[in-house]
Parts: C-alpha cells; structure tokens; sequence
C-alpha cells in the first residue's frame, strides 16, 4: 500500500508557483498566474463565483487539467511530486491515494453500472490492498465512520439506489479510503439541502481533522466556507485575491470583490451589530403607505411593509385581499397607487416603462401560473437564456452557458434545455420560472402563490428549493400565499392582509400558533384543515 | 416486463402474416396458368383452382394458411411439389452459416476498431472509421459483392471463386473457400456502421463524469475502458449489434443471388419469379421470427447489462 505514510512530507502539502492555465484552442487565460501554499492539516476554501477558475485550480492538485484546457507554465508540487511532470504510473498511485478528490455531482460521477461497494473495493485495489477480506473490512469501516450502513447489502447496491446525500457520504468515503494527506472537493454540496449540507461539511471537518488530511474545498458558498474552513482564498478570474483565516474574513479582506461577495450574503442575525456598513442596503424591499386603486375602488389602505435585505417575508391572505395587487406594484406592473416603493434602499417609479434596465432587474416575478408565463413556442433554455440577455446583456454565448448554470441549479438537466414547456411537468415548468427570475440576478424576488397549482410532493421540492436558493443568493423574497402553515415554513415574518389591510404580522411561528386577529385564527383553522396528519 | 416483450413479438408476429399473406396475394400473374400453361382449358384451371383452395375467399385461405403454420406446416411448394419446410430447410442452414460467420468475425473486430477509435478520438482509427460509413453508405451491397469479386476472383487477383455453387450432394462444410468471398462482403457492408456505434457509445461514455472520477481515483487506464466504460456502452451496442444481425438477414437476399449462393435468399428470389407463393410466404415468415428472436434476445440481454432499467422492469 503506497499511502501517505512513505512519502517524505515537505515543508508544505501543497506549493503552487505561477500556475497558468489557457484554453488550448483559444489561447484565452483561464488562471493567469497562480501562487500559494497549504500547510498540512488545513481545510482550505477556494471561494469565487461560476468560471473563476476555482474548479480548475482544485483538479490541478491533482495533476489533472480538464480536457481542452492546457498547463502553459508554472509548477505544483504536492507531497514533493511535481504533479505537472510526473510519470502516469506515478500520478496513478498518487490519485485516489494520498491525494483524493470529491466530485461535485456524486449522481452523475458513480458508475450507474457498478455496485458502490465494488468500486470501493476497486479503488483500494487500485492502491495495493490485495486481500479481498481486508477491503471488506475496510468498506465497512468506511461507511460507517460517514454515517451510513455497514453492512454489506449496502455495500451491492447501485448508485441509483441511494439518495442524493448518501451517495455524497459514498464519494466522501472513497476518497478517505487510503489515508489521505489532500482531499480535494468540488462544491460538493450543490444539489443538497441545507441540513444535509451541514451533516456533510461536519463529515468532512471530523475526517480531516481524524486522519490529519489537508482539504480543498472548493465552493461558491462563503458562508459555508466562513462556518467550517480554516483559511480562504478568494479567486477572481483565476487570481487569488485574497488569502485570510477564515475566521478574520470579514476583518483581513482589502479585495473589493472580496467584499462584494461578504455583503452579497444574507444576514441570518439581524440583530448582531457588525451589519450595515453605510454604504450598504439594509431595505430589501419598503412599501410606505401604499393605497392602490383600479379606477375609483381603493383596494389597498396605506400599506406599509419592510423587508430587510436577505429576508423573506411572507404576505397572506384570501383572495381579493389585495395581496397580489401590492406585489404588482413592488415589480411595476400596476402604476396607479399613492405613496412609495423603494427597492435596496431607493425608491423606484411607479411604471415598469419609466423604470431603469438596472432597477427592472433588480426586482423578479414569479407567477402562479408556468404555463401562462412561459412562451410556449420558445425552448425553456431559450427562455432564460433571453432574460439574461435582456435584462443583463449577455452575450448569446454567455447567456446560453448561464441558463444552463441555472437550468442546472434548480434542478433540471443539461437535455432540458431545449424542450418546450409543454414537454415537462408542472414542477418543472415552475422551475423554469424561477431560474428565468433568476437569469436577471436579482436582488428581490416576488412569489406570487408559487406552488398552489402543484401537487403537494412536488410543492415541497419548490420550496425546498426556493429556500435554498435564497439563502445562497442573499435574496430578499416577498412571498405570497393564502396558506399560513406554507408562510411559517418559508418565511420568518408573515404579514397579514384583509381588505386591504394589513390586521397582524409578526414572527411566523407566533401568527401560526397564537393568532390574535379573528381572521388570522379562520386562516389558523383552514392551514389545519388542509395540513391534516402532517 | 419479460412476459410483455414476449406477448409483444407474438403479436407482431401474427401482423406479420398477415402483411405477408396479403402481399403475397398482390403478386402480379397467376400461378394457377403458369403451372399448367398457355394451352389449358378454362376447366382445367378451374379444377386445379379448387384442388389448390385458391377458389376459397381470401378470410378462409388466410385461417387455413395461418393454422397450418402454427402446426409447422409451411405448404407444398407450387412448382415442384416438395413440402415448402424441407425444401427451406436444406437452405436455411446454407443461409445461417454465412449469417453466423459473418456476425462472428464482425462483434469482435467492431468492438476493437469502436474501442480503439473512442480512445483516441480525431485520431487516425477514429477518421477511417467515420470515413468507412460514409462510403459505404452510399454502396449498396451487391456493388460491394461485384467490386470485391472483380478484386479478388476474376480481375486483379484470381484467388477466389466467384461464385458458390456447391457441387450436388454435398455440404458447403466440404467447401468453406465458397463462403470466403459472400462473407467478406457482408462484412465489408455492415461492420463500418457498427463500429461507429460502438464509437460513438464509448466515447459517451469515455466523457462522463464517473470516467473522469474513477480516473482522479487512481484506476488503470485498461479498466477504466473495459471495467468501467465498456459495461456502460454495452447495452445500446447490444440494441445495434441486433439490428445489424437482421440486417444481415434480410442482406443475404442481394448476396446470394450476386454469388449463386444456395440460401433461402436466392430460393426465394427465384419462389418470387415462379410466383411459388408457398414458398415466399414460407421464406419470409421464417426471416421475420428469426429477426424478432434476435430482438427480444437483445432486449433481453440489455436488462441484465443495465441495472437501472433492470429494476425499473421488475
């Protein structure tokens, strides 16, 4: 077995010194000249957003450069191994061993064809460990120190077989399989949930930590990255421009971009008192003393409604209660109201028309209906990928590969892009409503009763994903409904609205549990009625 | 899902029939005239008509066919009297070697060259191949027959017999040199399109994400092809492989005639020319069961390949 333990530890893991990397074809840079150093037994953040070499940089750990692309100077040594260099029977016994990799997309990285087990046994056999009971051994061992069942009717299933978080722990299982001294992983928390993702990230802390292992972590997600790395490097296209304790982040960045990304994330703790610096919006979204009208009938009565930046608020009520009127008038599409909308501290004009390109991105609708929303001529990738033109100028290219990224992250896959919208489910077709919200990039996003034309499963995904979405985007998200039990699980504040106005608001749980309006409590009644055994 | 494929090729089977017996009924002339020629009279005709049940309506004439088959009796051959199933029979297996052989010689070298030119794509392996299909497209197979016979039997090089007449009363085992050149053929026809697909499933799977993290795990390069890719790309290589194999059946028809080879293909042309409806009907209903048990096999064989669909169909 050629672990780590008779390879002569240098004085740093890993030593990266002006690494360059280009698009063969093109010559176009992808990382211009990278340099740094990780010690031993630290976890390592790699931060910065989609194409900012991040992903590219983690496979060169591993003397790995992505078909298409090309090493056009520098070197990395990992362990002492010039990685660039070194002979492919060398580089074999080094992959999978000392150093070790997590895909991002486990689903798609497991062999469909294979056993989990097997390839486990496949990889330990790779490295050495002939004797089949010891692998056997081992499997077990594995699994059950990523929490998952030891035994061996775990170990013959397919990967098809396991749910999204459990073929992550397989992967995480693999690539700690031989003692290693560098593990590097690949936003390996993308298509998981929030609670899972944190189970994952402690997986990873505790294993480092246990076999001494130095991680790359590569990930868009700052936050995740403050909780549970031990330093951060922040890349921005292909250059580390800042390298701080993960700790200091928010103290030791000097990179605007840096502190771009720190104030893009959404505040979990308003009341803590290092927030808003003056230049920053603290007011996602301020209705003040909003009265709409449809020709001489008043609809709403001076409305006034705040939405800190990252909140997600949620505005309940029956129908003709005048709920969605007011988030009309938030995205600009109903003009004829007294007093102000103000969106990331500024107030807007009242008509989409007189309103800037910047200040229509800025805020999103979502509607009801997909089917009513989307065109149902145009493919859904299409779809996207002209909002993203529109609303942020993209080129074809570039809006193309950003419906694809989106199309991706609310959970499509890359052969949906080209299907019309009749072609898929209604769960998808909302999908594709929100990642065509979210082609604009914006900073608020209206849901106008999102997920009431949906079964009740597929409900459940959509606001899965929803909250996911806006915890990794910061967003500010009024979220309308008529049903109180979905506001309490989405929303932290819910704001009743009856006639027009607004007769109770507050924290979620206590509407829910401790109504005080008489309408609030028949709304208690009928979210029960419908929530029956749940 | 087993037992519904099954009923499924049951059912097209009879479809089939029906096609072939309505279509058989639609060939031009008339075979009651031409066996007892131009000076019958017309009471003649009419009683050899009746002997024959061809006076019956055509509902009557398709049951009592339909029925027969299913007892194994394909009919008495119209112009020579023979029973239709060993007449066929004799030929069907002439028909099954060149079949077989060439299916043989063919798997193997496609899945190699396919292999081969999925690993180094745009490399040499890869252009011939892609190249190849092109070509041969656009030959039908008896062009392909003519030009290789003109190579290798009467023009350039006369190494080969050009045509396969097996000497009377023995078996073409006593002459495998007859089946050299119908083979090659076949193969020549055939295998470009099959490699490709075999490319061009491996080379899907060569790409995937599982390929690039086996890889970065530190597994051979030899069994991340076979192991690893090849299982993957089996299963749609299989589906390919069944449809060239009842290509190859219904290909003999032109490769026979082309080399005056004794199959059920060049029985049946000739059937065709007599207007031996017995005989065509026999002949093609025995092709079309043949090209369904490939499918159903092949199906088959996908399933267990790919666990997946595997425990989709139970």
């Amino acid at each position: 077995m050629s672990s780590a333990a008779d390879i002569a530890p240098g004085p740093a893991l890993v030593t990266i010194d002006g690494l360059r990397v280009v698009v063969s074809a093109t010559g176009e840079t992808i990382l211009p000249s990278v340099s740094c150093a990780i010690p031993a037994g630290q976890i390592v953040g790699l931060a910065g957003e989609t194409g900012s070499g991040k992903s590219t940089l983690g496979l060169s750990l591993l003397g790995f450069t992505p078909p298409g692309l090309r090493v056009a100077d520098g070197s990395i040594e990992v362990l002492g191994h010039p990685m660039l260099t070194l002979p492919a029977a060398q580089l074999r016994e080094l992959r999978g061993g000392a150093v070790s990799y997590v895909p991002q997309d486990p689903a798609a990285a497991l062999n469909p064809a294979l056993r989990v087990g097997d390839f486990m046994a496949e990889v330990l056999a790779a490295h050495g460990v002939s004797d089949r009971e010891v692998r056997q051994e081992r499997i077990a061992e594995l699994f059950a120190a990523v929490g998952l069942p030891d035994t061996a009717g775990f170990a013959r299933r397919y990967p098809h077989e396991l749910s999204g978080g459990q073929q992550q722990r397989v992967a995480i299982a693999i690539a700690f399989a031989l003692e290693p001294r560098l593990v590097v992983m690949d936003e390996p928390t993308t298509g998981l949930d929030v609670s899972t993702t944190l189970a994952v990230v402690d997986l990873v802390r505790r294993l480092s930590h246990d076999a001494g292992a130095s991680v790359v972590f590569v990930s868009h997600d700052l936050r995740l990255l403050m909780t549970f790395a031990d330093r951060i490097l922040v890349l921005l296209q292909g250059e580390v421009v800042d390298d701080v304790a993960a700790g200091r982040f928010a103290d030791e960045i000097t990179h605007p971009y840096s502190r771009r990304l720190l104030a893009s994330l959404p505040r979990t703790d308003r009341r803590s008192p290092r927030v808003a610096g003056p230049e920053r919006p603290a007011i996602g979204l301020e209705l003040a003393a909003v009265s709409a009208r449809y020709g001489s009938t008043v609809v709403t009565h001076d409305v006034n409604l705040r939405v800190a930046v990252g909140e997600c608020v949620a505005l309940v009520g029956e129908s003709g209660s005048g709920k969605t009127t007011l988030a009309r008038c938030v995205a600009g599409f109903h003009d004829d109201y007294d007093g102000d909308v103000a969106l990331m501290d500024k107030a807007v004009p009242r008509s989409l028309t007189r309103r800037s390109a910047a200040e229509r991105a800025t805020v999103q609708y979502v509607f009801q209906n997909p089917d009513a929303s989307l065109n149902p001529r145009r493919g859904v990738g299409e779809s996207v990928a002209l909002a993203a033109r529109q609303t942020r100028g993209l080129s074809r290219r570039e809006s193309r590969a950003e419906a694809l990224r989106l199309l991706e992250r609310v959970g499509l896959r890359r052969d949906h892009l080209g299907a019309l919208p009749h072609e898929l489910s209604g769960g998808q077709r909302q999908r594709i409503a929100l990642a065509r919200a979210l082609a604009a990039d914006p900073d608020v996003l209206v849901c106008d009763e999102v997920t009431s034309s949906l079964d009740v499963s597929v409900q459940a995904e959509i606001v899965r994903l929803l909250q996911e979405l806006q915890w990794e985007r910061g967003l500010t998200m009024l979220f309308i409904t008529h049903d109180l039990a979905l506001a309490q699980v989405i929303a932290a504040r819910t704001v009743v609205l009856l006639h027009g106005e607004v007769v109770e608001q507050g924290d979620s749980r206590t509407v829910l549990h401790d109504p005080q309006h008489d309408y609030t409590r028949t709304l208690v009644e009928a979210a029960r009625a419908t929530h029956v055994g749940e | 899902m087993i037992v519904r494929r099954l009923l499924a090729a049951v059912l097209m089977l009879f479809v089939v029939s029906l096609v072939v017996f309505v279509l058989t009924q639609a060939l031009p002339g008339d075979v009651v005239r031409q066996m007892l020629g131009q000076s019958a009279t017309a009471d003649q005709v009419a009683r050899l008509r009746a002997e024959l049940g061809l006076d019956q309506p055509l509902i009557a004439q398709y049951l009592s066919w339909a029925g027969d088959l299913l007892h194994g009796d394909l009919g008495v051959s119209l112009t020579s009297g023979e029973q239709v199933s060993t007449m066929i029979g004799s030929r069907l297996g002439a028909t099954a070697s060149l079949v077989v052989v060439t299916f043989a010689l063919m798997v193997p070298c496609a899945f190699v060259l396919g292999i081969a030119a999925a690993r180094r794509p745009g490399g040499v392996i890869d252009h011939v191949v892609s190249g190849a299909v092109t070509v041969i497209l656009s030959l039908p197979e008896f062009v392909v027959g003519i030009l290789l016979i003109v190579l290798l039997a009467t023009g350039a090089f006369r190494i080969l017999p050009p045509t396969s007449v097996i000497p009377a009363g023995q078996s073409l085992w006593q002459h495998p040199q007859l089946l050299i050149l119908p083979v090659l053929t076949l193969v020549v026809t055939a295998l470009p399109y099959l490699t490709e697909s075999v490319k061009s499933a491996m080379r899907d799977e060569l790409g995937s994400e599982y390929i690039r993290w086996a890889r970065l795990s530190g597994i051979r390069e030899s069994r991340l092809v076979i192991r690893h890719a090849l299982r993957n790309a089996l299963a749609p290589s299989l589906q390919v492989s069944a449809m060239t194999l009842t290509y190859l059946l219904g290909g003999t028809v032109a490769i026979e005639v082309v080399f005056n080879y004794p199959g059920i293909g060049s029985a049946l042309v000739s059937a065709v020319t007599d207007r031996d409806v017995p005989v065509v009907q026999g002949i093609v209903m025995i092709v079309a069961a043949a090209s369904l048990v490939v499918y159903v096999v092949a199906d088959l064989l996908a399933l267990i390949v790919t666990p997946r669909a595997r425990r989709r169909a139970q």
